[in-house]
């Protein structure tokens, strides 16, 4: 599961890392400029001291920033496209993968076993009859056994412990073929809803990355949706075997982890999105605050209306249903993250001596039940007394 | 064209660097010890569970003390010492110097053995018994309950419950009708799946609840009350309460599992209890079954409980001696704002001390 697992964890993480510090080198050019700007005011004209141009160029860099952001959104999902190519490659092209139907090996078994069974009867049956004839010479009867026996032990290792599958009868050539074209055809159709969404997912990733609010939301709900259809379902469906069990838990695990990072990249977009729109907000007003020629503004000033502006664009945004219903998605994620984890760890940690999670809520559980009840018995106890009291009372 | 003030900035930055050094400073002499809350004596007179009820030292002499005994039941967020955080804004401190017999329940930091306890847990059994032993000990048959945030929804259920053992009700912030649009957790809560929630957790951590009630507000709970901070710490008494503040904020129990999901999904999401559809060990939990004098306070800037959630209970309940204040603080305003003491707890004091 190296797929969905360390690595894409780690790649989760440097995302996150690159993102955050593209957004700190965006704040720290505002916040440069802004102290130049101080700087250059001292016994000058506001319009000199403010470099029209240097601000278009940070805008400039800050939209870059998010087009970085973007085509790391990008470079992200296609690596992961990449890693699953590589590993639907590698299980077709490995022979093995075919050459091991669950019935041929049986088949073989089978027949092995019924080929030693009849051995064995044949070999009684004569052991009995030569016996009956015995002639009085041991030696001779425990040679034929030993001949026997290292007969059987020779079809064994030839028969029982051969190498799956080393070679098909010719009659399954067209069966193997057959299962060529429908493992390309099930490849196709699993990669469908991101082949399918191709066009709009670059039209929208241009979009993204020219700062388009409506543009970055369909990318990221198309990735999401394309994930749902396509690793998503393959993480959890049934699987089969001994370990069957184990191996869900693991799988499971792995697409809460993929869930979880997706939602995490919606929430970090969607707060972008805000703080962007907040701070060309702030940068507007300050300007018309500026306007006013009898006006004088401090850092504090500045400092205030930046607070203020970013908590109203804040507010704004939490009080929409959209937000409410998407918060639910984020947390529900994050929550299943959580489960799924303590899920997996439970079974990797299951050989050791010492209690699970699980374990330890059926104790808490009993512990709980027993308490209500001696709780409940004193209340009797309590009562009983009390009308013992009044009936020695009446006395 | 306006002004840059530069120099009016720079001596801003100048002051407040000059604040922050004095203040390190001063942070760095203030030990832990030293950040006292909760100062008032008491004595803890029973103990189930993790559960304590305290009773605190009057600081009027017994023949001035009132008739009638009062229970504080505070909520399962955070400690109930707010009340008593700083001795100059202390809520209980006023209410003890106008002669109140005053008890408080303080719920303990529950651990993860008590994921299962439940809302009846609190209300019929931790609950009752403080109620009971306060009647038993005073030798009075009905007390006066004061109900602080979830306390307060507790003791409104209890009251109608048990009407023949409450003399007065207070309810303070307390949410009773969910279905404002005021607050963002009435809002966010109708689209929130608490029992996956539960389910990855068993009990919610604090740190956890702690992060969403700062979330509510991120700019000025992350940034700007820090900035803040910076701005006055060189003033020792207000970096003592400052840190008093903190200390409670952040002394937070975790949730038991089981009670905050029936919390939600009978009242954040089915709005049960003004609704008179709530049950609780069986029996239907009626508003109008409280009939007793009623005292309710709001904050005017409450985003936790926001006076719409508050209010209604006044039309809910039978009760004929009912008042409502609202004051213009905050939820926590309520308890270490400046007014606390010299406005907001004299007014309740009055109140019940007309009815002891």
């Amino acid at each position: 599961m190296d797929f969905f697992g360390k690595e894409m964890y780690e790649k989760g993480m440097e995302f996150q890392k690159k993102m955050m510090e593209q957004y700190m080198d965006g704040v720290r050019n505002y916040n440069k400029m802004f102290t130049e700007a101080v700087e250059k005011a001292e016994g000058a004209e506001l319009s000199d001291a403010f470099d029209v141009e240097k601000m278009q160029q940070n805008t400039m860099d800050m939209m870059k920033s998010a087009a970085d952001m973007s085509s790391s959104v990008m470079e992200f999902y296609m690596d992961a496209y990449k890693d699953a190519s590589e590993a639907w490659k590698s299980a077709i092209a490995t022979p093995a993968y075919f050459k091991q139907p669950e019935f041929a090996p049986l088949l073989d078994r089978m027949n092995f076993s019924a080929d030693a069974f009849r051995k064995l009867f044949d070999f009684w049956n004569e052991f009995i009859s030569s016996s009956m004839q015995f002639t009085g010479d041991p030696a001779e009867a425990s040679k034929k056994m030993m001949e026997f026996s290292n007969k059987m032990v020779q079809d064994m290792t030839a028969g029982f412990f051969k190498p799956f599958g080393a070679e098909f009868p010719d009659s399954m050539a067209d069966s193997l073929q057959s299962l060529g074209k429908t493992v390309l055809s099930f490849y196709n159709d699993f990669m469908k809803p991101w082949t399918s969404r191709q066009e709009a997912f670059v039209d929208n990733y241009i979009k993204a990355a020219g700062g388009d609010k409506e543009g970055m939301t369909n990318f990221i709900d198309m990735t999401q949706a394309a994930y749902e259809e396509s690793f998503g379902k393959m993480l959890r469906m049934n699987n089969v075997g001994m370990t069957r069990e184990h191996a869900a838990v693991a799988m499971q695990f792995a697409d809460a982890c993929v869930r979880m990072f997706l939602s995490s990249v919606e929430i970090t977009a969607k707060m972008q999105t805000v703080m962007k729109e907040a701070g060309q907000e702030t940068f507007d007003k300050v300007r018309e605050m500026m306007e006013d020629e009898d006006k004088s503004v401090t850092f504090k000033d500045f400092y205030d209306l930046w607070i203020r502006v970013n908590s109203a664009a804040i507010n704004k945004l939490y009080n929409t249903d959209e937000y409410s219903v998407f918060l639910n998605e984020f947390s529900g994620n994050a929550y299943d993250f959580k489960i799924k984890y303590d899920e997996f760890m439970e079974r990797m940690l299951s050989g050791l001596p010492i209690p699970t999670n699980s374990e330890m809520k059926a104790v808490y559980k009993t512990v709980y039940d027993l308490r209500k009840d001696v709780r409940k018995l004193k209340k009797e106890i309590k009562d009983l007394r009390k009308e013992l009291d009044e009936l020695k009372g009446a006395k | 064209m306006g002004q840059f003030d530069v120099k009016g900035s720079a001596e801003y930055f100048i002051n407040y660097m000059n604040g922050m050094v004095k203040g390190v400073e001063n942070m760095v002499n203030l030990k832990n010890e030293d950040i006292l809350t909760g100062e008032l004596e008491k004595t803890e007179v029973l103990a189930i569970g993790k559960m304590r009820l305290y009773h605190y030292t009057p600081l009027v002499k017994k023949s001035a003390l009132k008739k009638t005994p009062m229970l504080i039941t505070y909520a399962l967020v955070n400690k109930q010492y707010m009340m008593d955080l700083q001795p100059d804004r202390s809520v209980i401190k006023a209410f003890l110097e106008k002669g109140i017999d005053t008890y408080i329940i303080d719920w303990g930091y529950p651990a993860k053995e008590d994921m299962y306890m439940t809302l009846e847990d609190h209300i019929e059994w931790y609950m009752d018994e403080c109620v009971d032993y306060i009647r038993e000990e005073t030798g009075k048959d009905k007390i006066t309950l004061l109900g602080v945030c979830q306390g307060g929804t507790f003791s409104a259920i209890y009251t109608a419950l048990h009407q023949d053992k409450i003399k007065n009700l207070i309810e303070m912030v307390a949410p009773i009708d969910f279905s404002t649009d005021e607050g963002l957790l009435f809002r966010w809560s109708r689209h929130f799946s608490v029992d996956k929630m539960v389910e990855a957790y068993g009990n919610v951590p604090a740190d956890l609840m702690n992060l969403t009630f700062m979330c509510l507000k991120p700019f000025e709970l992350f940034i700007d009350k820090y900035v803040g901070l910076g701005a006055s710490m060189s003033d020792p008494a207000y970096l003592e309460n400052f840190m008093r503040t903190e200390k409670w904020i952040f002394d937070s129990p975790d949730q038991e599992g089981a009670t905050l999901r029936e919390f939600v999904n009978e009242f954040y999401d089915d709005n049960k209890l003004i609704k008179g559809e709530f049950v609780l060990a069986g029996k239907e939990v009626k508003l109008e079954n409280i009939s007793c004098p009623l005292l309710v306070v709001c904050a005017k800037y409450d985003h936790l409980v926001p006076p719409a959630a508050t209010k209604p209970l006044l039309e809910a309940v039978s009760s004929e001696d009912k008042e409502f204040h609202m004051f213009d603080v905050g939820h926590v305003g309520m308890y270490i704002s400046p007014n606390s003491k010299s406005e907001i707890a004299p007014i309740i004091g009055d109140w019940i001390v007309k009815r002891s």
